[in-house]
């Protein structure tokens, strides 16, 4: 090639821009067609410092279409080096010319090579597929959401800033190498909403939900236990399915079971008292530390048999008793009866506690 | 003084399709069937340009308005220029224009596809007279390459060839770019490529079948058994010599969509590998092998294998040349081939971390060669002057040691090939020689002149264009000028060198003494 002074630039000068190299700016629509994990030998990052996944697509579409554009990387979220994030891509379990594109189920991405260089193919994302039975394309009405969903697991925000994190639930079929969801779903959803968290799991047989305004997380279950923590109030109830409740009141300084049965016990801190209550019958210690059995019947001791003396009746009835003798005396004997005690039953013979009804 | 004596003459064969019209399912057979037609006698003038820097020449044919050569000659049939200064090359010819005798293959200058058939008329006085003729316009066969389109749609055609295509890679052990070029040089033109391919794919693959006239006047043979014969089943096509360089992307079959020039070219790494069109012994020729100007190769040893020496192609090929034959001169150095600051990375760099200037500064200590290498004081004097090159090869995919680290030497070793070519190209002269016209100048050969200012130099020839031109009287005169490059001084080629020995002359290392009158 002849310069303006007469000199030759040869063809073969490597500075010279040369039409002969193939540089390609295009952005190509693709889909999936094959995964190299970093330690399969296909891949040509594989002995490298930074091993990183890799795919082969096929371009859909346009003059290349049906191009395979082989070991391209994915472009990644920023975050350096400590920050990260990795997506693992869905390749096309079927070749495209015998499934047809539309349907395809390798997942659809965004192609193109870096400085337009064929030896450096990007990933640089991913575009709607057409088997997504419209999971994204939110409606007026939808307003500013996001969703995401990988492995099962959908994050939604809404346009009021509710956020709900729900796993679909499935397996990871080793045969396949593909996660499979189950077909029932919902195994876990999670709700932040406003000033309200709900947790529940598969068919929310146990549901969380923490309200805020209320300052109350209570726990349900699906056989129906509840478990209610009311931290405004200081305060834990536990309902079980059968009508048990425990009720634990930090504020009051009380404690409280009620059976469904109707039996309760109440241990009250502020008035010092415990209650035992069942069938008309009490149990009760107050603050002075009395204790109170009230029963139509009280058996003390595993095998009670016989009832309980009360000592004003004995006392009573020990001070009149007397006791009939023979009196020997000259003339013949001669029944006679005692005059009563002289000295009274001690009142120390009687508990100076315990008091019993008769 | 010398005295040459010469008798110019050129011929034009049109071989002219005899079917004119054809429907979309016409036999090959029919298609191929072509009648010669001899138009020597009505050459006025014809020009041929070839350059290394592109697949195809160029050429005009100029005939005299004795027919209305519009109706007679048509675009899109082939011809062969032929030319000669020495040896008669004319038969006798009748004005059927059906020629008595088919001109020696030796005599061959171009096999050329004619794009344009169009009449010139221009004023030659003020008083409406007229000089009216005719010129054809077209390229060389080296036009198939850069007009040819590759289409694979995957989509179209079975996974398993597809799949087999980047299978015969590995198979057939193709891990260089000659191997690679030949294979897809092969899935591109010739339907008789050994994949055995889908019926659809092979009925795109027959493109530029060959007139069967000219065929036989270059007496061209068929590499396939049977039928017409493409332009891609010519036998002896290739001229390939085994490259150092191994495939530029993954699986590069399975992306071929597109023009077929520039993907062979973009799988022939051009900064270390040439790869042209030119014909040779009057058949068609695709050349590609290393660039043949090794100097100094004690930088590169494994490389070196297959990269001839510069000294070695003037010795071997050399068109030798002596002043009488060399009516005019250009020729000098020039600063635009100064560098001053070597770089080679590959690609490659973007598939593998390691493969970084870092990685490779710990190995140079081996090199007697830093890297990259600069050279300062050639900085300071002449300012930075970069040759920076990218070698889109996948070296270390390829060629991968036992703890599957990269074959980083294979760079180091690129990089003095790149030295060893454009340090002392700053030393070297070019430019452009007129010549009396020879049939041994091609494109990719070294010259030698023997006598005259330019004694003792070689060059490599880069392009030329060949103007035959019928006088006044009937006499012509066939001419070339040829674009020389690599200008040395053929005994400084040796082992070794210093760039001042390059640049000393006859004399030795002192420049002489200017001496004021």
């Amino acid at each position: 090639m002849y310069r303006g002074d007469n000199s030759i630039e040869s063809a073969n000068t490597p500075i010279r821009d040369s039409y002969s190299d193939e540089r390609d700016y295009a952005v190509y629509r693709a889909v999936v067609i094959k995964r190299k994990y970093v330690d399969d030998i296909q891949n040509l990052s594989k002995g490298s410092v930074n091993p990183t996944m890799m795919y082969d697509v096929q371009i859909l579409g346009g003059y290349k279409e049906g191009t395979i554009i082989p070991n391209c990387r994915v472009v990644t979220p920023l975050g350096g080096r400590f920050n990260f994030s990795e997506t693992i891509l869905k390749p096309a379990t079927k070749p495209l010319s015998k499934t047809g594109l539309h349907k395809t189920d390798g997942e659809i991405v965004y192609v193109a090579y870096v400085g337009g260089d064929p030896v450096a193919p990007i990933i640089l994302g991913g575009g709607n597929h057409p088997l997504d039975e419209d999971k994204t394309g939110a409606k007026k009405a939808d307003g500013p959401r996001y969703r995401h969903q990988f492995n099962g697991i959908l994050t939604e925000i809404d346009k009021d800033g509710k956020y709900t994190l729900t796993r679909l639930g499935g397996t990871y079929n080793e045969t396949t190498g593909e996660f499979e969801p189950d077909a029932d779903g919902k195994a876990v959803v999670v709700k932040y909403h406003a000033n309200r968290i709900l947790r529940s799991v598969k068919s929310e047989t146990v549901v969380d939900v923490l309200e805020g305004a209320d300052e109350t997380a209570t726990r349900y279950f699906a056989t129906g236990l509840q478990v209610k923590e009311d931290g405004k109030n200081d305060k834990t109830t536990t309902t079980t399915k059968g009508g048990l409740v425990v009720t634990t009141d930090g504020q009051n300084d009380k404690w409280e079971v009620t059976t469904a049965g109707g039996a309760k016990i109440t241990v009250d801190g502020k008035s010092g008292k415990v209650d035992i209550d069942s069938s008309g019958a009490n149990i009760s210690i107050d603050k002075s530390g009395n204790i109170k059995l009230n029963g139509d019947f009280v058996d003390l001791g595993s095998a009670a048999s016989d009832f309980v003396p009360l000592f004003l009746e004995l006392a009573t009835a020990f001070a009149q008793h007397t006791h009939s003798f023979t009196d020997i005396t000259p003339g013949g004997p001669v029944p006679s009866v005692t005059g009563p005690p002289t000295a009274p039953l001690l009142s120390t013979v009687g508990s100076s506690s315990v008091k019993v009804q008769s | 003084m010398a005295v040459r004596n010469y008798k110019s003459q050129s011929r034009v064969i049109i071989h002219d399709w005899n079917l004119k019209t054809f429907s979309p399912d016409e036999s090959d057979t029919a298609l191929s069937k072509s009648t010669r037609l001899d138009v020597s006698r009505h050459i006025t003038n014809v020009s041929f340009s070839k350059n290394l820097a592109s697949p195809s020449g160029t050429f005009e044919i100029h005939l005299d308005n004795t027919k209305k050569w519009t109706n007679v000659i048509k675009k899109d049939t082939w011809c062969v220029i032929y030319m000669s200064n020495s040896e008669n090359i004319r038969g006798s010819v009748d004005d059927k224009l059906i020629p008595s005798s088919i001109p020696e293959k030796k005599f061959v200058r171009a096999i050329c596809y004619i794009e344009r058939v169009a009449i010139n008329e221009a004023e030659i006085d003020g008083e409406g007279s007229k000089e009216v003729g005719y010129v054809l316009t077209g390229r060389d066969f080296g036009k198939v390459y850069e007009d040819t389109e590759i289409y694979l749609n995957v989509f179209q055609f079975d996974a398993m060839f597809v799949n087999s295509l980047s299978g015969n890679l590995k198979s057939k052990n193709i891990a260089t770019t000659d191997k690679l070029i030949e294979l897809g040089h092969k899935l591109f033109f010739s339907p008789d490529f050994d994949l055995q391919p889908p019926k659809e794919f092979t009925e795109l693959s027959k493109q530029w079948i060959m007139p069967s006239s000219l065929l036989n006047d270059l007496q061209l043979q068929s590499r396939a058994s049977g039928g017409a014969t493409y332009y891609g089943t010519i036998s002896n096509l290739f001229d390939f010599s085994e490259t150092n360089t191994t495939i530029p992307i993954s699986d590069p079959l399975k992306s071929i969509t597109g023009n077929a020039w520039q993907k062979l070219k973009s799988w022939s790494i051009d900064k270390l590998n040439e790869l042209y069109c030119e014909t040779e012994g009057g058949e068609p020729r695709l050349t590609y092998r290393a660039i043949p100007w090794g100097i100094n190769q004690k930088g590169y040893p494994s490389l070196a294998q297959n990269i001839k020496l510069f000294k070695t192609k003037v010795e071997e090929d050399g068109i030798i040349l002596e002043d009488v034959d060399i009516t005019s001169k250009d020729m000098g150095e020039d600063s635009h081939n100064r560098y001053n600051h070597f770089y080679a990375w590959s690609s490659a760099n973007m598939m593998k971390a390691t493969d970084n200037v870092g990685a490779l500064k710990n190995q140079i200590s081996k090199q007697s060669r830093e890297f990259p290498y600069v050279n300062k004081a050639s900085v300071k004097r002449n300012g930075f002057k970069p040759l920076h090159a990218e070698l889109n090869t996948l070296t270390y995919s390829i060629k991968e040691s036992k703890d599957g680290k990269p074959d980083t030497n294979r760079l180091l070793e690129y990089n003095e090939v790149l030295y060893d070519y454009w340090a002392p190209a700053a030393y070297f002269e070019s430019g452009a020689i007129t010549i009396i016209g020879r049939n041994d100048i091609k494109i990719g050969k070294a010259l030698r002149i023997d006598s005259g200012s330019l004694k003792g130099k070689a060059f490599y020839i880069e392009g030329y264009t060949d103007e035959y031109i019928v006088e006044e009287g009937g006499e012509a005169t066939w001419t070339q000028t040829l674009q020389l490059t690599r200008g040395v001084e053929y005994a400084k080629l040796k082992d070794s060198f210093t760039e001042a020995e390059l640049d000393a002359t006859e004399e030795g290392t002192d420049r002489g003494t200017f001496v004021e009158d």
